[in-house]
């Protein structure tokens, strides 16, 4: 066997086995894990002790963080980030929590068709309750 | 003679010497050093673990057939069980991973490793089989490369897989130790009483480099002089991901003090149990602290036998300066 036919056969061996990899590569991208927290975002009402009045703005989750586009009228911080055993948006088990102008810490949970926020001060007492339903349109 | 004793080492190197072991080197360094801190994505979490899968068997097996006169098969195989055990190890047992923290810190001087943990990274164990099917291949060719005494030619292949060997022995040690957590690590909320801050509720989260971000700060420590203007690290210093702040392990640091001094006198905490003589750590103008910045401060939440505590020291590490519990609320 000469040597150019020698070095021809590798050449489609190496092929081979750059396909071969590939296909490991592609196989072993297929079963990455799902996002941990699912990204979302809808619009909610907001009605409770937090707001002197009824608000609305949008709520989202992007990579486990929560935002709301909510203005200071609303009494809730606007940052946040899902818990430990992250769910979808919707059935709450997030946590809002602000330093501006005072200490805020809100919890989020689901209860019955809304989700139903506690906010707290720095001492942990009970400071106002907010419902957020999406509205009807 | 020579060749008889030399051939086995020269295609133990060769076998790395080619374009694809180069290659998967290349593409585990771009990715632990460029791609995880550019993207950070499913992707970038899977490919060094396919290239590691590669790779390793070869190295041991080049290794192996460096050292010793060993049956090409049986040091490709060896290489195999070799790279099963080390990587399903680390990304199963925790008692592997600190035991490789620890040795990853004493060869490299690296203190804030965070092993990730993902059982689909065991997947990359399928390119193991690759990796010994591709190295009886490329020793096969190298051989009969040697027979037909093409030795000019073959010259570039064992450079290449000296400079193979070195680069992919140090490549995987630092590829296992990435600085960063990719899983989610959710912030946790303390109640904080003690006399280092105005005590209260905090909310302590991580980002996945494991620096600090506390929500009412004042709470858990008091606010720097007005007019002061000091550095603050605040880190996450373990080893778990996703990052397990009640567990402390995290500390903050405020100000610099590149040479803590310890005085003679230092004791571990006053005797008469009063509280700690904060005055002579913040006094900058004493030899003792003239290292540190005035209201330079270090503490760490760690857990003790009856809690978790955040405890700060001064210039002085023997002494400290205050102590606050932290319990962890839902």
């Amino acid at each position: 066997m000469t040597l150019s036919r020698m070095r021809r056969n590798g050449a489609r061996q190496s092929i081979a086995a750059l396909r071969a990899i590939v296909t490991f590569v592609a196989l072993g991208l297929a079963a990455c894990d799902d996002p941990e927290c699912p990204d979302d975002q809808f619009v909610v009402e907001e009605n409770g002790s937090c707001a002197s009045s009824p608000q609305r703005f949008t709520i989202s989750a992007t990579q486990c963080h929560v935002a709301l586009t909510a203005t200071a009228d609303a009494g809730l911080p606007t940052q946040g980030a899902m818990g430990p055993s992250p769910v979808p948006l919707r059935q709450g088990g997030f946590i809002l929590y602000t330093d501006s102008p005072s200490f805020r810490l809100c919890r989020a949970q689901r209860v019955d068709y809304r989700l139903e926020l506690s906010c707290f001060d720095n001492d942990d007492a009970l400071v106002c309750q907010a419902e957020l339903t999406e509205p009807a349109f | 003679m020579r060749r008889h004793s030399q051939g086995p080492r020269r295609a133990a190197l060769s076998e790395l010497g080619s374009l694809l072991p180069l290659a998967m080197i290349g593409l585990l360094i771009a990715n632990d050093h460029v791609f995880k801190f550019v993207f950070h994505n499913a992707l970038t979490g899977k490919l060094s673990d396919v290239a590691i899968c590669f790779i390793m068997p070869l190295l041991v097996s080049a290794s192996l057939g460096l050292a010793a006169r060993i049956d090409l098969r049986w040091r490709l195989w060896a290489g195999a069980v070799v790279t099963a055990i080390v990587f399903s190890a680390l990304e199963m047992s925790d008692w592997a991973g600190g035991w490789f923290v620890r040795m990853v810190a004493l060869v490299f001087g690296v203190k804030h490793t965070v092993l990730t943990r993902d059982p689909t990274d065991l997947l990359a164990l399928a390119c193991v089989p690759l990796a010994v099917a591709y190295g009886r291949w490329r020793a096969r060719d190298a051989r009969r490369d040697v027979d037909v005494d093409v030795d000019v030619g073959l010259r570039w292949p064992r450079v290449r897989g000296a400079l193979a060997l070195a680069t992919g022995s140090l490549a995987l040690m630092a590829t296992t130790a990435p600085e960063q957590c990719g899983k989610w690590s959710a912030p946790t909320v303390f109640q904080v009483d003690g006399d280092c801050g105005t005590g209260g509720i905090i909310v302590v989260e991580a980002d996945p480099y494991g620096a600090l971000a506390v929500t009412n700060q004042a709470a858990l420590l008091a606010p720097e002089p007005d007019g002061a203007n000091l550095g603050r690290e605040q880190r996450y210093r373990g080893t778990s991901c996703p990052y397990t702040l009640e567990q402390g392990d995290w500390d903050i640091t405020i100000g610099d003090c590149s040479t803590p001094v310890v005085s003679p006198d230092a004791g571990a905490a006053p005797i008469d149990g009063g509280a700690p003589d904060a005055s002579r750590l913040l006094d900058a103008g004493s030899s003792n602290t003239s290292s540190c910045q005035a209201g330079y401060r270090q503490c760490q939440a760690t857990v003790e036998t009856d809690g978790l505590w955040f405890t700060c020291h001064g210039a002085d590490p023997g002494v400290a300066l205050c102590r606050s519990r932290l319990a962890v609320l839902p």
